[in-house]
């Protein structure tokens, strides 16, 4: 692999990106500084991890890692990370921590990594540096917490300069011209454009490199959103099919901007097809029927580009506001639904009728205390308060874990002082039988 | 404030002397109680108006100490099927009585039941009368079949006078070391609309917010939006301003944590009371309303199916 073979170990073998590493530099020599955390943010083979290893290396770091091939939950990330920004570097070398990826935390095996993340960015002996492709996919929280540096797409010419060195290393043959080409193709992707060198053997010619399939980069979604806004035709759906994110992602965002681009008078026709197009997210969502998206992404694209017909005033696109609220899941549905029957049995009403104690069950979720009380009261499990009070789940699931473990621990020491008592041996066992199987429940969910 | 228990369970009336705004139906039941003896039952109304209290506080007052054994209670919207019939009701209504000549099966929501069901369950009705009694209750006695109806005394509870409402509200705040300002209360009964699980709900949310419940607090806890609101915002959209409607949208569904639903029952009562839409433009919306609600029931986004209802309200001002 050339890839790892030429990974660049000195300063001067990282090509196109000086200024942003030497602001890189800038930024551990002055930690910590005003942030303890720092985001480098850029496009794929950009060079955003190479820059992170050659500081290491330059400037002696003892390097701690953590990127997706690695569970990122809650636990790991205070084991990994945690223990690593709490050290002192006093007795051993200087540390620092890479999270590469971090706009892929989270999802169902990350749970509760971005929380734990946010916390220990707030208190850290260690400078930690997070990677990542789209800072808008961090969270506020993360996001409040660091200064970012910008890594930006290579030109052509950087990209070829690294091919010419490591095609003379390697004996290829190869004339500027072609490299030129191969490094144009790439469109700003050293890692792309080194796999292709390899991938064309010792001896290349143009021709070779014109067989090669031309690499679709990631177009960003700013790019698709012009084409819709000024378009005023179907046809912008095309710059969509490169654009990575999930029709219901790519709607919230025309919905943002929309509204704040379009005159009030076409508002209203954009609005038609942009709900159009929830329909039929919704109708993927209830039936499982993936090919509904087709009709969805068409109705939100082309649909609100060919409302356009009034003057537009564009400006800055914001990232979607409302879409960090979603998230009801066919899972989280179906807990909610368990959680409902739970509190219709004990206030004699169907679970539909039961949803009226939501707001009540809301305000005493404030309080983690009164949360657990809630929780004791409608016997719900850690994953239905969770469904139940989102906000403050975590604490008060805390608390009923730890009580879970005090009844745990008495019901033991009961069960032994109480050894050989005839009268009472019944009702200890039917006790601590109930406990094991809260036990039992409780490692399902943790 | 501390979660002991909901505040519709704790005070929750015991006996029938207690169940407040009801004299006519409660006399008639503590008649039954007295004889020991009663027909059949169909406690028709709206939600949060008593039937379930009447039916539990019948049975505390018929059977005294026994009356766990002899009582059962089935919620029928969430087993809707012929078996709920076939199998658990039947099998309670065979067996006898402990203590006392009959036992009652309350059958909440029974309009719930699918006709087969109910068919079902009014042959049960005959073959079973001499162990057991049965109380449905239901929202629409229309929805009941002839044959049932037939079969049973009817009750119909219409919605709770404001009066019984506050008489129960002071009752409990009286128990909870709280108080309540005038605004608050009438706040609590404006919402509450007759129903006194939400008027107390509302009261115990409320309460986790602060010693004295006044119309802010109460605003804050119920999922309604004050009145003004809605307007505000139908009025942003009519003036042209999406971007300004929109965000008193937001900060309804993200802020006040309301659903969809609850903002578009308000829009739909909000645009009949508007003034400043003509009375045709007023029928055409409402048909879009109807319409967006139907959307969100099939499991649309509700943020993106308001704000198109909001577009189209600015439309219809030009």
């Amino acid at each position: 692999m050339f890839n790892e073979a030429y990974k660049p170990r000195r300063f001067k073998e990282i090509h196109g990106q000086n200024k942003p590493l030497k602001e890189v530099i800038a930024w551990l020599n002055t930690w910590p500084g005003d942030n303890r955390a720092l985001l480098i943010h850029g496009p794929p083979g950009s060079g955003k991890t190479a820059a992170v290893y050659v500081v290491k290396s330059e400037m002696n770091y003892d390097l701690i890692e953590l990127n997706t091939s690695d569970v990122r939950n809650a636990d790991a990330i205070n084991k990994v990370v945690g223990n690593a920004a709490r050290s002192s570097a006093l007795f051993q070398g200087r540390k620092l921590i890479l999270i590469d990826e971090a706009d892929n935390i989270g999802g169902r095996s990350d749970m509760g990594g971005t929380k734990a993340l946010a916390s220990i960015l707030d208190d850290t002996n260690n400078p930690i540096i997070l990677i990542a492709n789209d800072p808008y996919k961090l969270p506020d929280s993360i996001r409040r917490r660091v200064d970012t540096i910008r890594f930006n797409t290579l030109r052509p010419a950087s990209i070829r300069n690294r091919l010419r060195e490591i095609a003379d290393a390697e004996g290829i043959d190869v004339d500027d011209d072609t490299l030129e080409q191969l490094a144009g193709q790439a469109g700003g992707d050293m890692r792309a454009a080194i796999n292709d060198l390899e991938s064309l053997g010792d001896t290349v010619r143009g021709d070779d490199v014109k067989r090669l399939k031309p690499r679709d980069s990631e177009r960003s979604i700013f790019e698709g959103l012009t084409a819709v806004f000024k378009s005023k035709s179907t046809e912008c759906r095309k710059t969509f099919y490169d654009v990575d994110k999930p029709p219901e992602e790519i709607m919230f965002w025309i919905d943002e901007n929309m509204p704040k681009i379009y005159d009030p008078r076409d508002v209203p026709c954009a609005y038609n097809y942009l709900s159009r197009a929830d329909v039929f997210l919704g109708r993927v969502q209830r039936r499982q029927y993936y090919r509904f998206w087709a009709y969805a992404t068409d109705l939100m694209i082309g649909g609100v580009s060919i409302c356009h017909r009034y003057h537009a005033s564009f400006t800055r696109y914001e990232a979607p506001s409302y879409f960090k609220h979603l998230g009801r899941t066919k899972a989280k549905r179906k807990k909610l639904k368990e959680a409902w029957m739970k509190v219709g049995r004990k206030t004699h009403t169907s679970r539909y009728d039961a949803r009226q104690y939501h707001t009540l069950i809301l305000n005493a979720c404030r309080d983690p205390e009164q949360g657990r009380a809630v929780a004791r009261y409608f016997d719900l499990e850690p994953e239905e308060i969770e469904v139940l009070c989102p906000d403050n789940a975590k604490a008060i699931v805390t608390l009923m874990k730890r009580e879970e473990e005090t009844k745990k621990k008495q019901s033991k020491r009961v069960k032994s002082d109480d050894e050989g008592k005839q009268t009472t041996k019944q009702t200890q066992k039917k006790q601590s039988t109930k406990n094991d199987k809260d036990s039992q429940t409780s490692l399902f969910q943790f | 404030m501390n979660f002991e228990k909901p505040w519709t369970e704790k005070y929750r009336p015991q006996t029938l002397e207690d169940v407040v705004g009801r004299p006519y139906i409660i006399e008639r039941l503590r008649s039954y109680v007295e004889r020991q003896n009663m027909p059949h039952l169909l406690f028709a109304g709206p939600a949060g108006v008593g039937k379930t209290t009447s039916a539990i506080a019948l049975a505390k007052d018929m059977f005294g100490e026994s009356w766990r054994q002899n009582f059962q209670e089935t919620n029928a919207s969430d087993e809707r099927g012929i078996n709920v019939v076939r199998e658990r009701i039947k099998d309670f209504a065979r067996t006898m009585a402990i203590g006392g000549n009959f036992k009652i099966i309350f059958l909440d929501e029974s309009d719930a039941l699918t006709p087969d069901a109910q068919n079902a369950l009014r042959r049960t009705m005959e073959i079973y009368t001499s162990t057991c009694r049965f109380i449905l209750s239901c929202n629409y006695s229309s929805k009941i079949i002839a044959p049932i109806q037939s079969r049973c005394a009817i009750f119909r509870f219409g919605p709770l006078d404001d009066d019984a409402i506050e008489e129960k509200l002071r009752r409990i705040i009286g128990n909870e070391d709280l108080t309540i300002t005038k605004d608050g209360m009438e706040a609590i009964k404006y919402i509450a609309d007759g129903d006194m699980r939400k008027a107390e709900n509302t009261l115990q949310a409320a309460a986790f917010l602060g010693k004295e419940v006044n119309e802010d607090l109460v605003y804050q806890v119920s999922s309604r939006a004050k009145p003004e609101e809605i307007g505000d915002m139908i009025s942003a959209a009519l003036g042209g301003n999406f971007l300004a409607s929109r965000k008193l949208l937001d900060s309804l569904l993200i802020e006040k944590g309301l659903s969809g639903d609850d903002i578009i029952t308000q829009l739909h009562k909000e645009i009949l009371n508007h003034e400043d839409i003509s009375e045709t433009v007023k029928v055409d919306l409402v048909d879009k309303i109807g319409e967006h609600e139907f959307r969100l029931v099939e499991g649309a986004n509700e943020r993106i199916q308001l704000e198109a209802l909001l577009a189209r309200i600015a439309k219809a001002s030009r």
